[in-house]
Parts: C-alpha cells; structure tokens; sequence
C-alpha cells in the first residue's frame, strides 16, 4: 500500500468537516440573533437545571450504563448472524450458543449479585 | 465460508477449557449461598488449572496455527502456557487465608485471576498484533482490579489507580504503533510484517521504526522496565501480597513471551537497533532498581524493587537476539517465579498484620531462625536464590543470562549485570542477617505467624524446585532451549 | 602453531592414558558425605545431644574425610607421576549450548595438597573447639556450620571445572559469613559478617566474568579442556587481550577471597569470629582459595605474562604493606590478620613469578604454623578470660597485648608451641616458614636473572616484608611472654593452662610448624630433595611447555648468598625486636599517645576511614538521592505522603490526582518514549 491509497479517506475526512463547518457557518450567518434571558438558557424549553455538570453522582448509573452496553452489543452482535443464520450452519449455530451460555453466565451472575437492584 | 475445522479450534483446547473454568466458578459462585467463604469458587479454580495444566500436555502434539494464523500454538507457546497456568494454581492455591487475613474474600479474586491468565495466554500464543493487544487489556483490566482488592487500604486504591491511568496511557502507545505498521505492512499479522522487513532489508521505512518503537514502550511499559517502570513500586506495594506475588512474575512472564515473538520474528530484522536501544534500557533498570531497593526498610517494598532489577536481567537476555538469550529468558522466568512466590509467601506468614502500615518490616525477622527454623531455612534459600548464589536455581539464571551476553559480545552490560547482583546481595543479605544473626527482640516480637495450612506445601514446593534446579538446571534448560527454536 | 597443537594432542593422550590406568577413585565421594552427614545430624537430628557428644561426632565426621584423603594421597602415589590426574565423574550435571560439565572431581597432586591440608586442618581445629566452644549456647550450631563450611570448602577444591569449583568458592564465604557473625549478640561483629561476604561479591564478579570470557572465547570451563584450549590459541599470541582479562578477573577474585590488596579490607574485621575459626577459615584454608585458583589456572598465566606480573606487584605490595600495619597493632588477633595478608601476599606474589609450586608449598607450611599462631592466641585469650572473670572485670579487653605480659610462665605449653610457630613464621633455618619463604624469594630472584629491570621488586618486596615480619612476630611474642604482668590487679591468680583439647592439637600443629617443611629442601642441601616440588610439577609442566618457559638456574652460590641474606634479614628483625621490647623494656603506647607515622600504622593507613569517605558515603548518597531525590520527591512527593493524608475514597482520588502527580509518571513516560524514538531517528 502506498500513501496515495489512502487519498480516498481524507477526501471522506474534508467532505465530512467541510460539511460540519459549512452547516454551521450557514446557520450563523442566515440565523435571525434576538437575544433574551430564556433563549441564553441552556435547555431553552426543558426542564429547570439545577446545580452544574460537574457534579458527582451515583455509581448505580455506571453499573446501569455498562450493563446497557453490554447487552446492546450482545443484539448488534445476533442481527448479522441472524441474517445469514443459513450460510452460517451448524457452525455458527455453536458458536453462538456457545456465546450466549457465556452471556448467560455473565446475567446469572450480575443477577444474583444484585446489581440490577437500585437500592 | 464459515468452516469450524479450518480454525483448528482444537489447538486451543486448554484456552477453551479455561473459559470454562471461569463459567463454572462463576455458577459456584452464584449458587453457593452468600457467606464469608470462598472455598468453593477456590477448589473448582484449582481443579480447573490441574486439567488445563493437563491438557495443554495430553495435546502437546497438537501445534501449528489457529484463527487463520491470528495465533500459533508452538514449542513456545506450550512452555508459556504450562509456566503462566502453574504460577496462577500456585497463587490460587495460597489465597484463601490469606484473603481472609485482609478481609477481601470475594470471588471476583479468582474470577479475574482466571480472566487474567487468559489474556495472558492470548499474548503467548498471539501471532498478529492486535490479539497482543487483546491479550495485554484482557490481562491488564483484570490487574488493575486485582490491584486494588483491599477497597479499604489508600495504597491498594492508589496503586490500582495509578497502574489504570499509565496503562491506558500506554494503551495508546501500543494501537498507534499498531495502526503505524498497517499503514506501512497493510497487514498485523507478525508472519507478514517479517516478510516485508526481511524484503526490504537494509531500507525500513521511517514509519515502521517509529512504530516498532511504540510497541517497545509498551512491552518495557508491562514489563516494568525503566523507565517506564513508574507505576510499579507503588502497584506493588498497594496490592494484596498474594497479587504483587502474582504481577512479579506472571504479567512479566507473559510480556516478555509477547515481547520475544514480536521484536524477534517480527522485528528481527532491526534487532542492530533494538540492540543499542535496549542496552541502555537494561543497565539503567539492573541499576534504578537496586539503588531503590537498598534503601527499604520493608521486604515487600524491597522484593518490589528488586523485581525491577530481575527485569532488567532479563531485558540483558532480550538484546543479544540469538537462541541461548531467549532460552535464558524463558529459563530465568520459570526460576524466578518460584523464588520470588516463595520469598512473598514467607513474608505474609512473617507479616504481623496486614492492616498495619509499618508491616512487611525488616525488624520482623530478628532471630527468626530460633523461632521458626524451617520458615528462615525457606526465606535463606530464596534470599540466596535472588541473590544469584549458587548453589540455587538463581545463580544458574544469572549465569546463562550473562554468559549469552559475554558470548554475544555485550562483556561491558555483562560487568555491569554481575556488578548489579553483586550489590544485590547486599539487600538479600540484610534479611539473612536479621533471620540468622540477631537476637530475638521478645518485647516487639509477633504474637504469631501468618502461616496457613494451604501455604506450607507450596512453600516447601518452591524451595525443592529452587534447589533441585540449582542442582540439575540441565532439564529445564533444555526444554527452555527447545521452546525458543520456532523464534529464530 | 603446529607444536602447540601437538603438545594439547599430547597432553590429550597423557589424559586418556591416566584414564585407562586410573584407579576407581569414586569413594572420594566420601569426602564430601562425611562432613554432609556431619551437618545433616548435627544441624536437623541431634536436639539435646550433651556438648562432648556433639562435637566429637562433628570431629569425627571430618577425621574421617581426612583419612579418605590420605588414602587418596596413597591411590596417586603408586600412579607413575605423569598419570596423577584422575577425573572422577559422578553424572553428567548440564549439557546445554555448548557447555558440557559433568559433576566431577579431578583428583591430582594439587587438590590432594589442598584437600589433605584442609581436612587435617580441620580436624585438629573442630577437637580444640570443643574446649574453646564449651558452655556456649549455640555449641551445635557452631559445629553445623564447621562441617558446612568443610564441606563446600572440598568442593571448591575437588571441582573439575570452574562453575563446580565456583558453587564451592560462594559456599565457603556464606559459611564464613555465618562464622564471623556467630557472636551477633555484638553488632559490630555481625557488620564485620557482613563486610566480608559483600567484599567478597566484588571477587566474585571477577571470577564470574572470567568464566563467560573462557566460554566465548575457549568453548569450555572443563579444566582438562579449558587449559589445552587456551595453550592451543594463544600459545602464539601471547598477551592477548582475552586472555590477560581472564587472567585479571581471577587475580580480582582471588584477591576477594585472598585478601589482596585493595580487598584485604575484610579479613582483619572477619577476627570477630570464634578464634578457632579465624584459625581454620581466615589463616589455614578458605583465605588460601585465591591461591589455589591462580595456582589451578596457571596456563592462564603463562600465557599472559603481564598479567603474572600485575599478580606480582599485588602480592608483593599486599605482602609489605599489611606487614607495615601489622608493625604497630595491638589486638593479638589483628596482629596475626595482617600477617596472615602479608603471608597471602608471598603465596599470591608467588604465582605471579611463575613459582606456583613454591606458593602452594608456603599454603602448606603457612596453613600450619598459621593455624597454630592462631590457636595459640586463642589459648592466650581463653587464659586472659579466666584471668578477667578471676577479678570480675568486664571492661579490661583480653584480646590487648598491652594487658599480657609474662604469661611465659603461666602457661608454658602455649607458650613453647607459640614460639615455634613464630620461629617458623620468622623464617629461622630448620623450620617450615624458612624452607617454603626461602623458595619464593629463590623463584623471585630467578625470574629477576631471566627478566632483569624492574622485575627485581617482588624479591626485594617480599625480603623486606620478612624482615618485618620477623620483627612484628618477635614484638607480640616479647610483649606477650615476657616481661611483667600487666592485667588487672589479682587477675593473674586466675590465669591457667588450658584443657587438653586445646594443648594437644596445639603441640601436634607445633610438630607440623616445625617439620612441616621437610618435605621440600632447598637444592643446596642436595639434589631432589624438594620432594614437595616434584609432587607438584606434573600439574604446572603443561603450562610451562605451552610456552616453552624455562627460568633461570641459580647457581650454588647464588643460592647461597640467598639464604644468608634471607637469614640475615630474618634475625636483624627479631634482633631489633629484642632491643626493643627487651634490652630497652620498651612498652607498647595507649591509644592516645599514639603520634606520628607510628599513628598512621596504627590506624592501619586510615584505609577504612578512606574506603567510608570515598566509596560508601557517596554510594549511599546516590541511593538517598534516588530514594529521597527521584522517587520520593518527583514520583511520591505528592501520592504517597501529600495524598495519602487527604485521599478519601470517591471523587476526590481522581482530585488529587489531577493535581498533577500522576502527570509526573506521565510526564517521565514521555519523555521515555521521546528518547526511544529519537534514538531510532538517528540510528
């Protein structure tokens, strides 16, 4: 491979950064700017923010986010292989059994640690 | 287009097994009812190693790649697997008293030792670059939680803490370097990324020495070589004893496994470089180390440092690039894994208490000869062992490891090697000193000794091993030697 | 070229021919299993053994490895003298890249030398031990390690090759490690322990480098192999650079183990052991394993010539200098110390002139009356104690020779055997010291005649260092003997005979001093009477017809001349110690009245004091400064003692650690990194 194989990608890159700046820029000079004390709000029109960003909360979210995570993936990882679940045969039906008794495990376990309860 | 059998699962057989091991503890875990003990979750991991120890060697014959040539089950491998599961069964073994000594007793203790000994296995066996890099986080993410077990110490928090952040630092190192050699090779298998340096021999591109350069770093990085050694004084020091056991010898045995098979066979055509390069690395670390190390007042604080200057041993091995310093270093590891479990070990049934701050002191061990003759015995073996005195296992170490120096041409690292253990000796001796030459102190003497039923048989385990090496290296060596063969 | 290679073929088929002749010697393993039983017993099964059991069983152990030596001795008589070379194997012990070793022992002239001196020494130092030990606690203990220390002590000079004699030579100083601290009640004793083995670890990386440099260079560490193999390469190409860094790594290790100048630091601290141990390990025997492997590798030395000559100048130099400090010391035991460098000196000096016979005949000669001036000085300080406890005085050192005086009288079989040994020590005609020193001072002419220059140094050297040492000897022996009591007052009442334990292996060493160097007379008495010379010879010859070298014959007349000077020498200093410390009753100063050059003596030329400013104090500065500089400041500053305070599990870890700490790790990481790709750049 040579350097000039990879031109493709930064094409990709500046049509994509153009593309960001342009929408902005656009918007930023065709936008009408009537400034007041709601629209400097940071959720203009949702709920009433209390405090700020950098504060600590809890670790149960953490635990909740990875868990999320994990078992998304877990889908994303069954839709190509249900797709071509035929081409795949006996093989690939092992193997993902095989992944999901060790997904199971992981729930089993995660279950019975209480991590899915919040208090 | 999806064939089982082209992948030669069956290779893996022993890997296989341990995903189990680890499902099975897991269940353990889950269905035994909630309480203090952790026996079972134990036992089912002992019984696991034994069959994994076993299989890898009922299916020793069965060698060749596996994964389309992602990994390779070979000579080498086979030594790494068998060395790398036996330290894990020697640490699981000791653990259970001793985590109870601290409080720690979850099963998450085994779970991510097991989980570890799998990344470890996947950097052995790895012939592409990023199934090292799977196999350093799978092993690394599990230390980092290893590191900090004892939730309720500042040290052990600490050093987990600073272990994660450097680590995922030089992360970043490792996929750059990676992502350099796919833009140059197109490919991270290490076969193909051989064959092109060996291609264009004499003319390697800029971009290839910057990235063989950042896979450097990240093996010093997991080998604690300085100086890229920073975190480990303090993951060591901060972890559960049993664990910093396990870090010493272990991780570093499977970083240099990766270490070897990368710069090698891969990058075995810049070893001129590599040469220069790790020369500097392996003196300044024999030398950082034992400078830190002579002045601790704590052994384990000591024993850590002083693992640091056994890296750098090693690291002397590494540079000379030719069959007697890889079997050095394979050699090497296995002795010093039993010296180094052995002399931790000792030092947890010395420790008074694990909570004190000032444990792991010196002054524990006046007149330890008197008290417990057969624990000082012990202690005096591997203390004589690290040293490099013979008529050990560790002398016949050092003595290959600077012999395929000297025969490599590297005479001024080797002066500089043997003058380092000859300091060595010093902080070894220290603790022979106190065992054996003074009087016992009744008024500040431990009540009693830390000794658990479980550690006795591998402690007398490792002083026969040290010593029955020590009297016929010959074996081991030519196994070691063996194993190196499919690196050159 | 050619001729060298038909002598290694030569020498190859001397070898094969010895074997097919050899005797089945595999009971020599005995003599190893005798002591191994001795510490195996004595160390693990014996409990409560009373103490004359315990230590008559250890004696016995090693009397009876000294008569599996003598039938050694016996086995190689009867072998024609070309075929004493006997290699006994016992199993093949590695055979890995190159390197095949086997654990075996080579039986020779030369290691029936050591292992006769070192077992015979032994024996009669274990049976005074049981009178100079009695009533200590640790009784048992002290004979374990007596028995370990034979039994590595064999090994290091049965070992056919260098890695087995090496185990020996590490095994050796571990157990007079152990020895010189057995007192640890006394800190001072247990540093004195200390200093020696790390010293010695200075020696020994001398011997480790040489053995990797005959590896890579020679392909084996088989003295059967290494020595032809290296007669075979550079019999040609003398002074090669390979073989003068061999031959200078073992001059280092020898002078670790030997006691040369600049190691001899340890050996005067290491007279904090029992006496008996200072008798066997530091005067008789494992002091002499320097001596023993330069005298083993003298192939190497012969081939490397300049080398020789750096082994000359050291003994010689060692040899005078430590008989200077020896002129003005007061311990009795520190006295004998630095004789016992100054004499290691002559055996070291020795060798470098090519006299390797003469130097392992003045080991001999040396070990005896040595070991017997020890012992001696053991007994005198077993009669002071006595002497002290009589009156109940703690605080009066017994080992001060300016507390002696007239002990002549009180005990005169110490006396009269400690005479002896001086006589001998001395260099007075008839007695061994005369006979081995009068050798060397003859091999270190020779080589002046063949040489010429400079190379007259290592004779003048050594003549002074006799004179001296004449003197030295005479001055304890006045001070101590003669004269007037000057212990404590009612102390002299308490003064006794020590028990027969003692006296007897003092008077059958007394024997040995005197008769001991019979064995090998000077020419000038007649033709092939140096019995001890021809012994030897088969071991040297190979190394002296590699290089074609033969010394310089002194004419009967020279010889003559020799001896009278060395005579002469010998009795002007015994002579002026007698006007000194006789005629003119001169007494020995306190410490504070000490001035001068006589000072700087006596402070042994503040070597210490140097060796602490110079090389200690920086090398423990480095290490604060790594410890306290780099790590504790730049790495911990902030994590173990700043943080450690305010950390609190949570958030604020991650605080702390943004202020910066944890950066520092990176920031060094960095710059690591940097270094290796710069180093890469302009590779």
């Amino acid at each position: 491979m040579t350097p000039l194989d990879f031109i493709p990608v930064l094409i990709t890159f500046a049509i994509i950064g153009g593309f960001a700046y342009f929408a902005l820029a656009v918007t930023h000079i065709l936008g009408p700017k009537k400034y007041s004390p709601i629209k400097q709000d940071t959720y203009e029109c949702g709920v009433d923010y209390v405090g700020d960003s950098r504060q600590r909360f809890s670790v149960k979210f953490y635990l909740v986010a990875v868990l999320f995570v994990m078992f998304d993936l877990e889908v994303v990882f069954m839709y190509p292989w249900a797709v071509n679940f035929k081409e795949l045969g006996m093989g690939g039906f092992i193997a993902m059994t095989i992944f999901l008794v060790i997904l199971t495990a992981g729930l089993l376990y995660e279950w019975k640690k209480g991590a899915l309860e919040w208090e | 287009m999806f064939d089982v059998a082209t992948m030669q699962i069956s290779r893996l057989l022993p890997e296989m097994i341990l995903i189990g091991v680890a499902l099975a503890a897991i269940l353990v875990d889950v269905m035994l009812p909630k309480g203090k003990s952790t026996r079972g979750v134990q036992w089912t991991v002992i019984i696991g190693l034994i069959v994994v120890l076993a299989s890898t060697f009922f299916n020793r014959e069965n060698t060749g790649p596996a994964f389309g040539g992602m990994v390779v089950i070979d000579g080498f491998t086979m030594f790494f697997r068998l060395v790398l599961t036996f330290i894990t069964l020697l640490i699981v073994t000791v653990s259970e008293t001793y985590l109870g000594s601290l409080n720690i007793r979850i099963a998450e203790y085994y779970l991510l030792l097991v989980f570890s000994l799998f990344g470890m296995l996947l950097m052995a066996m790895a012939q592409d670059l990023l199934i090292v890099f799977l196999g350093i986080e799978t092993m690394s993410v599990c230390l980092y939680a290893l590191v900090g077990m004892s939730r309720h110490k500042h040290a052990s928090n600490e050093g987990a803490i600073k272990y994660f952040l450097l680590g995922s630092f030089t992360t970043a190192f490792f996929v750059y370097g990676i992502a350099l050699m796919f833009g140059v090779v197109g490919s991270t298998n290490i076969v193909d990324i051989m064959v092109y340096l060996s291609g264009v021999s004499g003319n390697v591109p800029m971009l290839a020495w910057a990235s063989a350069g950042l896979i450097l770093v990240a093996f010093a990085f997991k080998a604690a070589l300085v100086p890229f050694h920073w975190w480990s004084p303090d993951a060591y020091e901060g972890a559960p004893t049993t664990v910093t056991a396990f870090m010493s010898t272990a991780p570093k045995a499977a970083a240099f496994a990766a270490f070897l098979r990368v710069f090698y066979v891969a990058f075995g055509d810049m070893s001129e470089t590599w040469t220069t390069v790790l020369w500097v690395i392996a003196a300044i670390t024999m030398t950082f180390g034992n400078l830190l190390a002579l002045r601790q007042d704590s052994v384990k604080r000591m024993l850590a440092f002083s693992s640091i200057t056994h890296a750098g041993y090693l690291a002397v091995a590494l540079l000379t690039f030719d069959q007697m310093g890889a079997a050095a270093i394979l050699f090497y590891l296995m002795i010093y894994a039993l010296m180094n479990i052995g002399a931790f070990l000792v030092a947890i049934a010395v420790n008074r208490n694990e909570n004190d701050e000032k444990g792991y002191a010196f002054e524990d061990y006046r007149g330890l000869v008197f008290r417990k003759p057969a624990m000082a015995l012990a202690m005096l073996v591997f203390m004589l062992a690290l040293a490099g005195i013979p008529p050990t296992a560790g002398f016949f170490g050092k003595y290959y490891i600077f012999s395929a120096a000297v025969k490599s041409g590297f005479v001024g690292l080797a002066v500089i090697g043997v003058l380092n253990s000859a300091v060595s000796v010093y902080y070894y001796l220290r603790l022979i000193v106190f065992m054996f030459l003074k009087d016992r102190d009744e008024a500040s003497e431990t009540p009693g000794f830390n000794l658990s039923g479980e550690m006795v048989p591998i402690v007398i385990f490792c002083v026969i091993l040290v010593l029955l090496i020590g009297f016929f290296p010959d074996a081991l060596l030519a196994v070691a030697t063996r194993s190196v063969t499919v690196l050159l | 070229m050619e001729h060298a290679a038909e002598q290694v073929h030569h020498a190859a088929d001397t070898v094969a021919a010895a074997a097919a002749h050899a005797p089945d010697l595999h009971y020599a393993i005995w003599l190893l299993l005798f002591p191994l039983i001795g510490l195996v017993v004595n160390g693990l099964i014996n409990r409560n053994w009373p103490e004359k059991l315990t230590g008559w069983f250890g004696s016995l152990m090693i009397i009876g490895s000294f008569s599996v030596a003598v039938s050694l001795f016996m086995q190689l008589l009867k072998l024609d003298p070309h075929h004493r070379a006997v290699n006994v194997t016992f199993f093949n012990w590695l055979n890995i890249g190159g390197l095949h070793l086997d654990f075996a022992f080579l039986i020779d002239p030369l290691s029936v030398v050591m292992i006769l001196v070192v077992t015979g020494i032994s024996s009669l130092i274990h049976i005074y031990s049981i009178g100079y030990m009695h009533g200590d606690a640790r009784f048992r203990v002290f004979f374990t390690y007596l028995n370990l220390f034979v039994f590595f002590m064999l090994i290091l000079v049965l070992g056919n090759n260098y890695p087995i004699m090496f185990i020996g030579w590490e095994g050796v100083g571990l157990a007079s490690y152990l020895l010189i601290g057995f007192w640890w009640e006394d800190m001072s004793k247990a540093e004195a322990g200390m200093k020696a083995f790390v010293v010695n670890r200075i020696g020994d990386f001398g011997v480790l480098i040489a053995m990797f440099l005959m590896f890579s260079h020679l392909g084996t560490l088989t003295f059967s192999e290494v020595f032809p193999a290296a007669a075979q390469h550079y019999a040609h190409d003398l002074n090669n650079a390979v073989i003068v860094g061999i031959g200078l790594m073992l001059l280092l290790g020898a002078a670790g183990k030997s006691a040369q100048f600049p190691l001899y630091v340890w050996l005067p601290d290491a007279m904090a052991g029992p006496t008996p141990v200072s008798a066997l390990i530091h005067a008789a025997t494992m002091v002499t394993a320097g001596v023993y492997m330069i005298a083993r590798s003298s192939m190497f030395y012969v081939l490397a010539p300049n080398a020789a000559w750096v082994v000359a100048l050291i003994g010689g130099f060692t040899a005078l200098f430590a008989a200077t400090i020896g002129l003005r010391q007061f311990d009795i035991k520190k006295v004998l110390a630095y004789s016992t460098v100054s004499q290691l000196g002559y055996m070291v000096m020795a060798c470098g002139v090519f006299a390797f016979g003469a130097g392992v005949f003045h080991l001999m000669t040396h070990a005896f009356f040595k070991a017997l001036l020890f012992l001696g000085s053991g007994a005198v300080i077993h009669t002071m104690h006595g002497g002290l406890h009589h009156v109940n005085d703690h605080h009066t050192d017994p080992q001060d020779i300016r507390n002696m005086g007239g002990l002549r009288k009180k005990i005169p079989v110490t006396f009269w055997t400690f005479l002896l040994a001086t006589l001998a020590i001395a260099g007075i005609p008839g007695f061994s010291g005369f006979f081995s020193k009068d050798e060397i001072l003859a091999y270190a002419f020779m080589f002046f005649k063949g040489e010429g220059g400079l190379t007259i140094l290592p004779y003048v050297l050594g003549l002074v260092a006799a004179g001296l040492t004449a003197f030295y000897m005479f001055r304890l022996v006045y001070l101590t003997f003669y004269g007037k009591y000057k212990g404590p007052e009612g102390s002299e009442e308490g003064l006794h005979e020590s028990p027969a334990v003692m006296t007897v292996p003092l008077m059958i060493l007394a024997i040995l001093a005197v008769i001991g160097g019979w064995v090998g007379l000077p020419p000038v008495l007649g033709e092939n009477l140096n019995k001890m010379h021809h012994w030897l010879e088969p071991v040297f010859a190979p190394s002296f017809e590699a290089v074609h070298y033969h010394p310089e014959h002194l004419s009967m007349g020279t010889e003559w001349v020799l001896i009278t000077i060395a005579v002469l020498t010998a009795l002007f200093g015994i002579g002026l110690a007698w006007m000194f410390y006789i005629k003119q009753g001169r007494e020995a100063k306190p410490d504070s009245e000490q001035t001068g050059f006589a000072k700087v003596l006596w402070k042994k030329y503040y070597l210490d004091e140097i060796y602490n400013a110079g090389v200690i104090q920086p090398l423990i500065k480095t290490c604060k400064f790594f410890w306290h500089g780099v790590d504790e400041k730049v790495v911990d500053g902030g994590m173990v003692h700043g943080s450690a305070r305010t950390v609190r599990w949570g958030g604020s870890v991650l605080r702390t650690l943004q202020t910066g700490v944890v950066g520092n790790y990176a920031v060094l990481l960095v710059i690591g990194v940097v270094a290796i790709l710069l180093a890469v750049y302009v590779r």
